[in-house]
This record gives C-alpha cells, structure tokens and sequence, in this order.
C-alpha cells in the first residue's frame, strides 16, 4: 500500500472490518512494524526511533475505557508528559490547558471509571493534545460511544483541525464529509483514494466495501441533491423546498 | 405474552449519601409479538429499567406483571427464561471452550437432555447466522461474531420477550444492518422484542412503539409516527427533515422509516 | 458503603495531611519499636498514642473497631493460649491440670494488646493516607533500591493501574454475573463445590476481559512513550514538611521512651 498525508490534511480511512484500517494507524506509530516498504512520519521511521514518532503523533483508540491509565483525570492527562520528563511546574500548567481545550475544566480529580464514554475519550485526547502532536491517528475512537458522546468527542477534533494532520478511521462516514480525502482499505489493499463528494456517489463503491452513508445523506442521494455536505434537517427542509419551488418555476 | 410494567421506582443505596432515583414511577407494557423501542440518553434509566423486565433489579415499589401475574411469585429462573435480557456488549460474558457449549449453557441448567440442547443451540446459531462458528472458540471469534454468538446463548432459552440493551454498540455498519435484521425476524416468529437504544434511526426502523424515557420517567409512548412528529426534537433526522418542511409536509403523512420517507420526499419533489 | 478494614477515611485531619512516607516510615518504625517494648508502662505509652491518634486522624472510633474484627479470633486464641498454657511466674489459680500462672496471664495480654496496636497501626496508615498517596509514598521509599535492581517504579506503576483499574473491575464483574444470573445460573444454590464451579462463567469472561484490557493499555501506554521508569518526572508531587520531620520525631521519641520504661 502506498499513500501519502501532507500537513494539516484531514483523511478519512474507511473498509470493512479486517481490511487493514487499524493496522495502517499501528504502523504509523511503530506499535507495528512493516514487513517490507518504508514508512516515514514526521520524517523518522516508527519503527527505528518510535519514541521520537510517538512525540509528534498521538494516537486516540477506540475503547475509551483501556486509553486511561491514571487513577484521577489530571494525572492521566499528564501521563505523556511524565514519560518525556517534562518538568513539573510546566506540565501543571499544561494539563489545565489539554483538559480546558477538550471542555473538561473541574474534571481534574475525576476519577476515570465514574465518566461517560465521551467524556473518557475526551481525557484521552487531552492527554494526546497536551504533548502538542503534529499529526493525530483516530482509531475509530467514537464506535463505542452513544450520540451524545460521538458528538462532543468530534466537535472537538473538528476543532483541531487545520493546525495537524488528521488520519481518522470510522466506520460512520458521517464523520467524514467535509475531510480532504477518504481512503478506502480492503482486504489490505488501498482500493480508493477520493473525495468524499466522489465517494458518496459511488454507490458501486459503497455496497462493496461495506459503507454506509448516513440517513440524512442517503436522503439528500435520492432526491438528487448533493450528498457529501455535512448538513441539519432544516438545511435539508431547505434544499427541497428550494427544489420544488425551482420545478413549479419551470412549469 | 404481555409484560407490563406498573409504576416501578427504583432507588439505589437508599438512605445512604448514594442515594439516586433512576427510576421515578414508570409504567409500560410490552404486547405479545410486537418490537418495542426504548430510546433514551445516558441518566435515563433505561439499563436500570431493562432489568426490572426478568427482575435482575427489583422494584423500590411498584409492580412487574407477567400476563396479569405479579412476576415476584414466579420462580425466577423461570422468569428470566420466558424473558431473555441481553446486556450491552454481551460478549464480554463468553466463558466456554467452544461457541456451542455456551450457547448450551442456558438450555443445560433448565436440565433438558442433550438431544433437546443440541437442538436448540444450532436453531439459535441458524437465527444469528453462526451456526458456522460451532466449534470455534469464542474468544478467536471477531467482535460482530461475538454479539452474535452472545445473542444465540439467551435465544437459546426459547424467550418469549427478547430484551435487548444497546444491541449494535460498537459494530458496524454492516453487522448493525444484521441485527436489525434478526429484529424483524423474531417478531415475524411471535417473540417480543425490546430494543433499547439511543440511536434514534434504527429504533425508528424496527420499532411498532416507541417508549422515550428521560431522568427516570416516561416522557412519550406510542406509535414512531406520534411520538416523533408531537416531539420532532427527539425523531430521526430524516423525520425531522419532513417536520422542517412545515406545511409542504403536511401533504405526505408521517413516514418514519427511511425507505418510506424518501418514496414521500420524491413524491413531493416530483410532484 | 461499607466502610470495611481500615479502607480510606476521607476527612481532614492533621494526620491526612502528613506525608505518606512520614506516616509508612511511623507506622514501620512502631511495628518494630513494639517488638521492643516489654513493660506495661511501656505499653501502656504506645496504648495511649494510639488512641490520641485515633482522635487527632477524625475518623469514627466504631469504624476503627471494626478493624478489630478479623482478628478478634487470633487475639482472643493468643491470649487464652499463653493464660492456659505457660508456666512462668507464681500460680494464680489451678484447676487439676489446667493452671494459670502469673506470667502467663501477663505474657498473654501483652501479646494481645501487641497484636491489637500493630493492627490498629497498620488502619491508621490506610485510614489517613489515600491508595494512590500510599503508592507515590511507597515508590518513593523504595527507589534507592533500584540501585539493587529492584523494580521501584514498575512496582508502584502496576499499584497505579491497580487503583485504576479496580472500580471498572469491580463493575465489570457486576455485569458479567448479571448477564449469566439472566441465563439461569445461581450462585446461591448447591454445595461449596457446586458454588466454586458457578464461578467459574464469571471468573473466565473477567479473566479474558482483563488480559485484553492489558492489552489495550499496553498500547496506548507506549504510544503515548512509556518507556518504562528512564527519565521519568513525576506530576505528583510529595513534599515533606516541617510537620511531617516533628511526627517523625515524635514518633521515635514515644518508640524510645517505650522501650526504654
């Protein structure tokens, strides 16, 4: 498989289970190592030298439960910083900083297992954002959360976007309309690498992978408008209203 | 069967600084052979209601009614037989060496022979589609083939009402599609099944009522079609989209699942 | 809650705000200092720390008592053995061969009471100083020993994740044995046998589940550069106070004079 994410890209990574997705983010951090190939993040090699990859990349998994390591969400929070040997009176200041920009402030002597998925998730990544990653890999970090906490966990990477390259895999396309390219993996192969407006058109491309557009975007599909904006209902109520009113002008 | 719930309030650690209400006098009935969806958010109360259904958690007061019959007379095993409860994430509770032991568990400790064991665990592993995972170790199993192996274990008991909690927590697109599947096939064959979910979509397309519960208690009951068009903040998106219409709506009904509400939507936009 | 053997109190009190290692370094210091002491008066001084230490941690004198109750049987076993048994010092009182001498009476109370202060050191520690103060406490007494080789730090990073991990056990466990209670098992029926085999669809799943959990952290342990302990810094922070050098102190100072009397 070849690829390549250029700085501050937002990559969506989508297939069926077994396909290769979580693979691909292992090999980026060096938790794997490839058989043959190179791979190059940030400019090192992970699986030579991952403790200098894992300083520019954060990795958030998908069990929001086993990512926190700490009996109180500050300490977990400062956990990477702890094993770079940041210094002390820094790291304090810091992990109030990670734990405000996740919208967690108060939560600093909370302990992890009387929090919500959403809320574990988003101490995990504050304690990834606290290191100031320039690249963060998403391991389907929302699967197991409910509504709720899919979206405040992804209000607040939509937040950080921009600034990092994000790879991020999921299996709720929803989250990727608006991300600069979509890589499909199957089988353990990259079988396309498109926008997300190509992609939710494809409707071949889809069924054989296994995707699934969400409802709103399946909608918009039927109608025949377009499906890869990330929209509301009213902005949908909108389109079709504008769509009649456009067809009884035409008559 | 009907199952009926009647004002059940739950307290937990009662008298203690614990103390929390998670139930405040709910009351609901499942009908014999319908799909009823529970929807609700974290603090709900719905886990803690699921378990009042086969009396894993007894009522604070109020009553649990197994076709008329207060179910705290019933011996319990027989209770939780008639009414099988699937946890969220069930398959953190495999424990056999081979898939077909323990989908043999619940079967076996009624004390039914072996022949009428055997029987039962491949008919529940045909229902799931995983009769191929027999012999397989559960724990070499992927996560979808562990719901599914999971699920089989309480089919296994032949209930009557099929509670199940969270049931596509986790998987994906394609499994969730499966289950929801399974759903419509229970009912088809006369079992109950509860669906509790805080997935608006996919209780929307299986559900024949829908209950929405909120810090404890019933904030609506009914038909998908009332429920979600008297309160469009707590429907589907696309049901929403149609309520946004406001009165270009009007002319299409209420259509709830999806296929239906787009066949309107096109209807409309074509005129 | 069931506020069990001397599990943590959280209020404040001066003792809360000691130092885990001042209150490890006192309570070893006492462990050994009573094995030293050999008179009433002596016990009788360390009788009489205790309970001001009692009142000084704000913790509820019945819930120190309960902390006597495992070990009711031994202290009770102890002293009826030395009171029965030992011939030591003039004869108190005989039944045919059953005597009770002076010694032995003394010998027996002493060890009880012995027995009884150790525990109620032991309480007062876990008491007064949080699971998580109580590890930071211990690795940090314990790191010169690295220059042994002994694992320090991953010593108190696996009391850590212990501390972490042992409320979302405990629920985990809940669950499990929810979900097999709803396909007919019963762990209150049978013998002992058939009881110790009922648990066995709990202790499997729990068992599993806690290996792919150590997984799963292992994981994001080294991606977020675990390294083991090697130019590690601590956010925590233990600082020793002018309080804690003058319990220390004290604590000595009342060791001494024990076993000194």
């Amino acid at each position: 498989m070849t690829f390549e994410a250029r700085s501050g890209e937002y990559v969506g990574v989508v297939g069926p289970n077994g396909g290769g997705k979580s693979t691909l983010l292992r090999l980026l951090n060096g938790l794997l190592v490839a058989d043959s190939g190179i791979v190059r993040v940030a400019g090192y090699d992970p699986a030579a030298e991952p403790f200098e990859v894992r300083r520019r990349v954060g990795m958030l998994f998908q069990n929001p439960e086993n990512g926190l390591v700490a009996p109180f969400v500050e300490d977990d929070v400062a956990f990477g910083m702890e094993n770079r040997g940041v210094p002390r009176e820094e790291m304090r200041d810091r992990v109030g900083e990670a734990i405000g920009a996740v919208g967690l402030s108060g939560y600093e002597r909370r302990e992890p297992h009387t929090l919500s998925g959403g809320e574990k998730q988003r101490v995990a990544l504050a304690g990834l954002l606290a290191l100031e990653p320039e690249i963060l890999l998403l391991d389907e970090p929302t699967s197991m959360l409910d509504a709720a906490g899919r979206r405040d966990v992804m209000d607040r990477i939509g937040a950080l976007r921009g600034d990092r390259t994000i790879l991020h895999v999921t299996h709720h396309l929803g989250e990727l309309l608006d991300a600069d390219r979509i890589l499909v993996l199957n089988g353990g192969r990259l079988v396309a690498d498109v926008s997300p407006e190509r992609l939710v058109l494809d409707a071949e491309r889809l069924t054989e992978n296994r995707l699934v557009l969400p409802p709103l975007s399946r909608l918009a599909t039927g109608l025949g408008l377009a499906a890869a904006r990330p929209r509301t209902p009213e902005d949908l109520a909108r389109e079709i209203r504008e769509k009649i009113r456009k067809r009884a002008a035409a008559r | 069967m009907r199952l009926e719930l009647r004002d059940i309030r739950h307290v937990y650690s009662p008298g203690t600084p614990f103390e929390v209400e998670a139930l405040r006098g709910v009351s609901l009935a499942v009908e014999p052979g319908e799909v009823l969806g529970i929807l609700g958010g974290t603090g709900s109360g719905k886990s803690t209601l699921v378990q009042h259904m086969n009396l894993l958690l007894e009522p604070t007061s109020g009553d649990v009614l197994v076709d008329g019959v207060n179910a705290a007379t019933l011996k319990k095993s027989e209770l939780r037989r008639r009414v099988g409860l699937v946890f969220q994430f069930p398959e953190a509770a495999l424990f056999a060496p081979t898939v077909a032991e323990d989908v043999a568990f619940a079967p076996r400790r009624r004390g039914l022979d072996e022949g009428e064991v055997d029987h039962r665990v491949r008919e529940s592993l045909s229902l799931v589609g995983a009769e191929h995972l027999k012999d397989r170790s559960p724990f070499a199993l992927s996560g979808g083939e562990q719901r599914r192996v999971a699920i089989a274990g309480v089919l296994a008991m032949g209930p009557e009402v099929l509670v199940l909690d969270e049931p596509t927590s986790g998987l994906d697109p394609a499994a969730r599609g499966d289950l929801l599947r399974l759903i419509r096939t229970l009912r088809h064959t006369g079992t109950s099944v509860v669906l509790v979910s805080h997935d608006t979509d996919e209780v929307a397309e299986v559900a024949d009522r829908i209950c929405v519960l909120d810090k404890g208690e019933v904030r609506a009951i009914g038909p998908p079609s009332e429920v979600f068009y008297m309160n469009p903040e707590l429907a589907p998106a696309t049901v929403q989209t149609v309520a946004a219409l406001g009165d270009i709506g009007h002319d299409i009904g209420r259509p709830v699942r999806f296929e239906e509400t787009l066949r309107a939507l096109r209807s409309l936009v074509q005129g | 809650m069931n506020r069990g053997f001397g599990q943590f109190y959280p209020v404040a009190s001066a003792l809360h705000a000691l130092d885990p290692r001042t209150k490890i370094v006192a309570t070893a210091l006492l462990v050994f200092g009573l094995f030293l002491v050999d008179s009433a008066a002596g016990i009788a001084l360390v009788v009489a720390a205790i309970v001001a230490l009692v009142a000084a941690s704000r913790v509820p004198p019945v819930t120190f008592m309960r902390t006597f109750r495992p070990v009711a049987f031994i202290v009770a076993l102890t002293v009826l053995f030395q009171v029965l048994f030992s011939r030591e010092g003039e004869t108190l009182f005989a039944w045919g061969i059953l005597e009770v001498h002076a010694g032995g009476l003394r010998l027996g109370l002493f060890l009880g009471l012995r027995i009884l202060l150790l525990v109620s050191a032991a309480a007062l520690l876990t008491a007064t100083t949080a699971p998580l103060a109580l590890s930071d406490g211990l690795e940090d007494l314990l790191s010169p020993l690295k220059k042994l080789r002994f694992p320090a730090h991953e010593v108190a990073m696996m009391m850590t994740i212990a501390l972490r991990f042992i409320p979302t056990l405990h629920e985990e466990t809940q669950k499990i044995t929810k979900a097999q209670a709803a396909r007919g098992a019963d762990f209150s029926e049978g013998g002992p046998l058939s009881r110790v085999r009922a648990t066995i669809p709990i202790l499997i799943p729990l068992t599993v589940g806690a290996f792919r959990r150590a997984d799963d952290l292992a994981e994001a342990m080294e991606s977020r550069g675990y390294r083991g302990g090697e130019g590690r810094t601590r956010y925590r922070e233990l600082r020793f106070r002018p309080r804690d050098a003058i319990a220390l102190t004290v604590t000595a100072l009342i060791l001494a004079g024990a076993a000194l009397l």
